[in-house]
């Protein structure tokens, strides 16, 4: 089920000729389960050695305001401001194991971290709290919302960015949404851009064309999430590696992309490694 | 991470000759799948007893966790790895 | 001193299921069985297969898995007992009980009524005035003794129900209820009075009623008639509490609770009034002035009542519980105003009336429900009354761990509906 390996260096020389060092972060060949593993994280990757994570520093460049970190530092160091931007909405898409979910789920322990408060609009009724709080997720302060329907969900999340109630929201799409309803995402995305709140969209690939759609139209940064290939130990498959591209990103130019790592929690030992982000 | 699908919908499954999952359907998925491992549940939940044959499953775009109902035989959708 | 006691044994059970259990209904009180709690209560037949107050609802469940389970929804219960007291108060001025249904004390309630005869009468002609006066907010008929201590008047209480711990009747319903009574005369003439009586009445403790039997303790006189050392001696310090009850000796005072303050305010309209804007326009001032009153004792309330009277129709209440303790009259009316909205009256208004309740000290300031600054845990509390008056309860939800390792899913988490400041409240 894997993809076939792409030739790397080829694409890294290519890639790094236009980013310099914050193009491509690749494994260093470690065999999974070998030392210390984050378990259940979009764990970094360690970068080899002698090369830094950022770009130089342009001295002339104007102090970019603080991003919302994602939890893992080689995207936050792609998107050049610590991590997602800090108002507005960011969209991201992805298949059905792409790692989106993860992806969200980093981004909101890190913005508890921070003592924001966030919430997460479950349309697709899908969240799992014993996973959340494997990835970090302090559920005591986390809204979950399971609204009747996505209209009602998106006139809830409003009420709660308009009153300022949250800090960061996540928006969980169903495959399909409604037309009634896309235009309430539009209206929903308007707003948060126009109030300067931060919310987070994710966006099943089922969902129509990538660009398309009312998370597109009004995002101010697009990810998109491809599953690379399954890590594996044995026949079973324990992780999973994600590329994430930058489709759309007003601070910058897209395309630029980055390979993460998930690694799942064990199966049949659901146990929680309390006060250890994922 | 992954998705729990609360409402634990029905699917449908292909198996081959030894009872284990080759193919997933259910609406917008038609997937070739292998078995990466399984276990069995088997207790009695408060009423009604569960006995549940899972499968963690992978094909070329999810990761997922189904099982087959021991009482019934009806298989159903727990969770996606996402 | 004299004392009054009204014993309602299973009241969270009777407030939960609104009438008593059926001899064989198996119930249990305290929450799902998967949860981490332990039962409050249960009916007699669960009682009978072993289910005991105290014990994890697990473990209940191990016992009679076909029980009804029910979960515990401490604040109505709560504002019940409440009342009760609040109308207990209007005939004596010291009344002990708990509001909290997960106290064992729950449903005891004593009224010192030494000196009251002057005003009430005999002591049970005011026993029954009690019983009578508290009809509305609780279910069932309570238990009475009179006695010079606490022991003796709970005990007067059990002894006037044939022995039996005191349930509500179904039987003998509309008859004036069997009050049981020490006579007055200090501690020997109540030691006289209960020295016949089992001396397992003198202690809930299963093990120390069983050494009480084991060694022919079979009386209270046999208790009261030993050495106080030696009853220590043989019970350890418990030994010599027993003894003093057994001497009607219960030195425990009455600690009557400190009454909730409550403010009213009402209004009449003439003519009545069709529309829901001119009602939020009282409502307002309503709202400003009790608000005001609150402000100035430096207080806030945790609950307020709306109460509507619509022509020829019956009154209509909204309760609301309030996020936490305030005087803020704008947050309260858009909160009120919210109810309204969502249920308005059907009928033209002829009254309205606004009540505040529980009155404590205030909480900090008060922030925006709907305004520009950024909203914290008091903030939040309002807003999600507000959104779930708007849309409905459980739309907006926290999940507790329940059992991470549970095999499978339903077990190990559970939704509840979000208050600000966390699932602990």
């Amino acid at each position: 089920m894997d993809r076939t390996d792409r030739p790397l260096d080829a694409a890294l020389a290519t890639l790094r000729s236009r980013w310099g060092n914050a193009a491509i972060r690749l494994g260093n060949g470690e065999e999974p389960g070998a030392g210390p593993r984050i378990h259940g994280a979009l764990a970094l990757v360690p970068a080899p050695l002698g090369e830094p994570l950022a770009p130089p520093p342009d001295p002339l460049a104007p102090a970019l305001p603080e991003g919302l970190p994602t939890g893992f530092p080689d995207l936050d160091a792609l998107l050049g401001r610590g991590g997602l931007p800090r108002e507005g909405s960011a969209a991201i898409r992805g298949d059905l194991s792409s790692g989106k979910t993860t992806l969200a789920l980093r981004c909101v322990a890190e913005a508890q971290a921070r003592g924001s408060l966030a919430a997460w609009l479950d349309l697709p009724r899908a969240f799992d709290p014993v996973e959340a709080v494997a990835r970090g997720v302090d559920l005591d302060p986390l809204l979950v919302i399971r609204p009747g329907d996505a209209a009602e969900g998106f006139a809830i999340a409003g009420s709660l960015l308009a009153g300022r109630a949250v800090d960061l929201l996540v928006a969980d799409l169903p495959a399909r949404l409604p037309e009634r309803a896309t235009d309430a995402l539009r209206r929903l995305s308007a707003h948060a851009r126009r109030i300067g709140a931060r919310l987070l969209v994710l966006e099943p690939a089922s969902a129509g064309p990538a660009g398309s759609g009312a998370p597109a139209e009004s995002a101010v940064l697009r990810l998109e999430l491809e599953r690379s290939g399954w890590i594996r130990v044995g026949r079973d498959v324990v992780g999973q590696r994600t590329r994430v591209t930058i489709a759309k990103d007003r601070r910058g130019a897209p395309g630029r992309a980055v390979d993460l790592e998930i690694h799942y929690l064990p199966d049949g030992e659901r146990a929680l490694h309390a006060g250890r982000p994922a | 991470m992954t998705r729990l699908i609360g409402a634990l919908p029905e699917i449908a499954v292909e198996t081959d000759g030894f009872g284990r999952p080759v193919r997933l359907l259910w609406p917008g998925v038609r997937e070739p799948v292998e078995v990466c491992n399984r276990w069995r549940v088997a207790e009695e939940w408060w009423r009604r007893p569960i006995v549940r044959d899972y499968f963690k499953v992978a094909g070329p775009r999810l990761l997922a966790l189904i099982y087959r109902d021991g009482v019934d035989g009806s298989w159903h959708l727990e969770r996606l790895y996402d | 001193m004299r004392l009054l006691f009204l014993g309602y044994p299973h009241l969270a059970l009777l407030l939960s299921l609104g009438r008593p259990p059926a001899p064989d209904e198996l119930v249990v009180l305290g929450g799902l069985p998967w949860e981490p709690g332990v039962v409050l209560d249960r009916s007699a037949a669960a009682g009978r297969v072993g289910v005991r107050r105290g014990q994890p609802l697990a473990a209940a469940h191990a016992l009679v898995p076909e029980a009804r389970f029910l979960p515990l929804h401490p604040e109505p219960w709560s504002a019940r007992v409440e009342e009760a007291f609040e109308r207990l108060g209007t005939l004596a001025p010291g009344v002990e009980g708990s509001t909290d249904p997960a106290d064992p004390a729950f449903g005891r309630i004593f009224l010192g009524i030494e000196g009251l005869g002057r005003l009430w009468g005999a002591e049970d002609a005011l026993a029954r005035r009690a019983a009578a006066l508290v009809v509305p907010a609780l279910p069932g008929t309570p238990g009475i003794g009179i006695a010079g201590t606490r022991f003796g008047a709970r005990t007067a209480a059990i002894v006037a129900n044939g022995g039996r711990v005191p349930l509500p009747a179904a039987e003998g319903e509309g008859s004036p209820p069997p009050i049981g009574v020490i006579p007055s005369g200090g501690p020997a003439t109540e030691a006289a009075w209960l020295a016949p009586l089992p001396a397992g009445l003198l202690t809930a403790d299963p093990a120390l009623r069983e050494r009480l039997r084991v060694l022919g303790i079979t009386r209270i006189g046999q208790v009261a008639a030993l050495d106080r050392s030696a009853a220590i001696a043989r019970f350890g310090a418990v030994g010599g509490i027993l003894h003093d009850l057994a001497r009607g000796l219960d030195g425990r005072p009455l600690r009557p609770r400190r009454p909730v303050e409550r403010l009213r305010a009402e209004v009449e309209l003439e003519p009545p009034v069709e529309s829901v804007e001119p009602l939020r326009f009282l409502l307002r001032r309503l709202c400003g002035s009790l608000c005001t009153q609150l402000a100035a004792r430096g207080a806030g309330v945790g609950r307020a009542t709306l109460e509507l009277r619509p022509e020829g129709r019956p009154l209509l209440r909204y309760e609301q519980p309030l996020p936490e303790p305030s005087a803020a009259p704008e947050l309260l009316e858009r909160l009120l105003a919210a109810r309204l909205e969502a249920a308005p009256p059907s009928a033209p208004v002829a009254g309205l009336a606004l009540e505040l309740h529980g009155a404590v000290p205030a909480a900090g300031e008060q922030l925006g429900l709907f305004g520009g600054r950024p909203a914290r845990a008091g903030g939040l509390g309002w807003q999600l009354a507000a959104l779930a008056i708007r849309h409905g309860e459980g739309r907006i939800l926290r999940a507790r761990l329940l059992d991470p390792e549970a095999a499978v899913a339903p077990g190990r988490f559970a939704w509840e509906p979000a208050v600000a400041g966390g699932s602990e409240g």
